[in-house]
């Protein structure tokens, strides 16, 4: 239900858009270069977005509104599509139609009415249809002359068609608040998307989002760079807001970059990027790119001119393992054992796994007789020579203990004698990745990995979307076709049972 | 005058203190302490840095003090090739130098650390362990 009404809501946007492309005397209004950002989404209630032209508030916008838009980091250009099938390729020439929007930052008055085109509108310069690239413009509202007019569509089928009509666009200001002299409203979000557009009594309402207008000044602490507000009014608690740096989760070498992070906010601040230098003996030049090798580091950040910073050191991982010195046999049957114990650091993305080994194939031995016996992990367990142990079980202070017992034959009308074996037990790191091959690419992944993750963990070989990247591509076995094959999702997980294949640009 | 009788003393304490076992250090770095004897404590490494063309290397291989079992340690490439069998290893001391049976070049080597384990109290053999690990050997100045 939601989809189809996400649906039925882009194609009133993309009806909207063509129908309004072929009007004669719509004009078009010259944008400047960085003035994206607001960007409407029609059935993504709740959705917010903001004017500020910074590629880090559109990304957010992006991922606010991933399914209806996208951007393209290399162009600066957002791309809002649209498809009868919910989800489509940005650039699938093919199969449908997506627009090139171009939005203009807006001054939004609370409570003022607005009309869609009076002040709040954008544009698209290029759009494509059924792979033909249709180069105009059109003007989402109407003529700023005819306020209160309104271009709405009476059907969602494939018919374009469109009439005047007359639809309140409301901008109110958000509940419970009143603007002070401090703030400013910098986008608006969707408040109420009942409307849609079917009925002149319908209308979209949206609510203004503000934010407040500080002036800051910069101290630095160790890891901490406070930034402190001048304004009267400031809300801040303390007027402070504060960036603390802090090293990486896991400083166990695993072959990837230790990166670390930064936690909490500036508001309408940037968040300064990472760099890294290398300490003492470890040469490593100043870089925003985080170290993988072994060695002691700085990470530090700046902002007007003040720097925070924190030393860290990647190590290689150390671990401890406890095993009985001794498996005494009291009986026959369940005979428990301290168990075994493994503690210490060992990298994240792999496990410990302790593997037991018999001297006399699991036999007790006197002479030539032997008492057979087997190792479990609990009374009525089945035989086992392997407990494994992950990174978090390690780092627990004094480490984790994992029940090992031995089950002994019945050995009564054994010959008297000391019966006796040696069990030896072997500890390895072993990766938890696991790796898959695509078209001749390898890449590595962890169980239930997303495609998003898998991307991340192998920089410089995939991406997924955009103007620029090479696509991945399920094979033929799933009831969604789009052009006979379906597209991953970022957010899906990976099926090593499927067969996946690459789309080039 | 006191100042180097003291630092003479503190040179001639240390080197008491370190003893070379064929052709190995070993330093006594805690107090043996000794538990049940229940369990043994192995420690365990993912690498062990050694540097190239070089058959003494520097290493710290150490016998937890609250083990009541000595450490017999082997040091073998996965191809069977043994670097290194060493003394027996007391609760409380490590290994701070070794002599290896034959040089390496630099690069990775898959190799195991051995323990064969022996009760402090009758000297008889106990559960053994064995760790996986790199041999990182660095080219060296």
């Amino acid at each position: 239900m939601k989809h189809k009404a996400r649906t039925k809501a882009l194609s009133w946007l993309l009806s909207l858009a063509l129908a309004l492309s072929l009007l004669p005397g719509m004009g078009l209004t010259a944008q400047a270069a960085n003035t994206y950002s607001l960007v409407p989404a029609y059935g993504q209630s709740g959705a917010t977005y903001s004017i500020t032209p910074s590629e880090d508030t559109l990304a957010a916008v992006k991922t606010a509104l991933a399914a209806e838009m996208s951007l393209d980091t290399e162009t600066k250009e957002i791309w809002l599509y649209a498809d009868n099938y919910g989800y489509v390729e940005l650039d699938n020439l093919s199969s449908t139609m997506y627009y090139k929007v171009k939005s203009k930052p807006q001054e939004i008055v609370a409570g003022k009415t607005y009309v869609i085109g009076d002040s709040l509108y954008f544009e698209a310069d290029k759009y494509y249809n059924n792979g033909a690239v249709q180069t105009g413009s059109f003007i989402f509202g109407p003529d700023v002359s005819k306020a209160q007019e309104f271009y709405r569509f009476d059907n969602f089928d494939s018919r374009w068609s469109a009439k005047l009509g007359s639809i309140p666009f409301v901008c109110e200001e958000p509940s419970g608040h009143t603007f002070n002299s401090s703030e400013q409203p910098i986008g608006f979000k969707l408040a109420d998307d009942s409307g849609d557009g079917s009925s002149a009594q319908n209308y979209i309402k949206f609510e203004a989002v503000y934010a407040e207008r500080h002036n800051f000044t910069y101290t630095a602490t160790s890891d901490t760079i406070t930034a402190t507000c001048s304004a009267d009014d400031c809300t801040l608690t303390n007027k402070q807001a504060t960036l603390t740096l802090k090293p990486p989760a896991n400083l166990v070498y695993s072959g990837s970059a230790k990166e670390a992070t930064v936690e909490g906010t500036i508001p309408d601040v940037e968040t300064p990027s990472i760099k890294y230098i290398g300490r003492g003996n470890t040469a490593y030049n100043e870089s925003t790119t985080a170290p993988t090798a072994t060695g002691d580091y700085t990470a530090s950040v700046t902002l007007g001119e003040k720097t925070a910073s924190v030393d860290f050191t990647i190590k290689d991982a150390s671990y401890t393992i406890t095993i009985p010195a001794k498996l005494t046999v009291e009986n026959a049957g369940w005979n428990a054992t301290a168990g075994v114990t493994a503690s210490g650091e060992i990298a994240e993305d792999t496990k410990l796994t302790v593997t037991a080994a018999s001297a006399n194939e699991w036999a007790l031995k006197s002479g030539e007789n032997t008492v057979s016996y087997y190792l479990t992990d609990a009374e009525d367990g089945k035989a086992m020579t392997a407990w494994d142990f992950t990174a978090e079980e390690l780092s627990v202070e004094g480490g984790t203990s994992k029940t090992m017992g031995a089950v002994v034959e019945e050995y009564i009308n054994k010959p008297a004698g000391d019966y006796a074996d040696t069990v030896t037990f072997t500890a390895e790191i072993r990766s938890l990745l696991n790796t898959i091959t695509i078209d001749g690419t390898e890449l590595i992944y962890a169980d239930g990995d997303t495609w998003a993750q898998i991307v991340e963990r192998n920089p410089q070989k995939i991406r997924i979307a955009g103007s620029s990247n090479n696509r991945i591509w399920r094979a033929q076995d799933n009831p969604l076709y789009i052009g006979g094959r379906t597209p991953v999702l970022p957010t899906d997980t990976i099926d090593p049972s499927l067969k996946y294949g690459f789309e080039a640009d | 005058m006191m100042r180097k009788i003291a630092v003479y003393i503190l040179v001639l304490a240390l080197l008491l203190t370190a003893c070379s076992s064929g052709g190995d250090t070993v330093e006594r770095f805690a107090e043996a302490n000794p538990g049940s004897g229940e369990n043994i404590a192995i420690p365990g490494y993912e690498t062990l840095s050694l540097a190239a063309g070089k058959k003494t290397q520097t290493v710290y291989l150490k016998n937890p003090p609250e083990n009541a079992a000595a450490f017999v340690m082997t040091l073998a490439l996965d191809d069977g090739t043994t670097l290194w069998t060493g003394e027996a290893l007391q609760p409380g001391e490590a290994f701070t130098r070794i002599t290896l049976t034959r040089t390496l070049d630099a690069g990775e080597y898959p190799a195991t650390l051995r323990y064969d384990c022996y009760s402090t109290a009758d000297n008889s053999p106990l559960n053994g362990a064995e760790i996986k690990l790199n041999l990182t050997v660095h080219e060296t100045d």
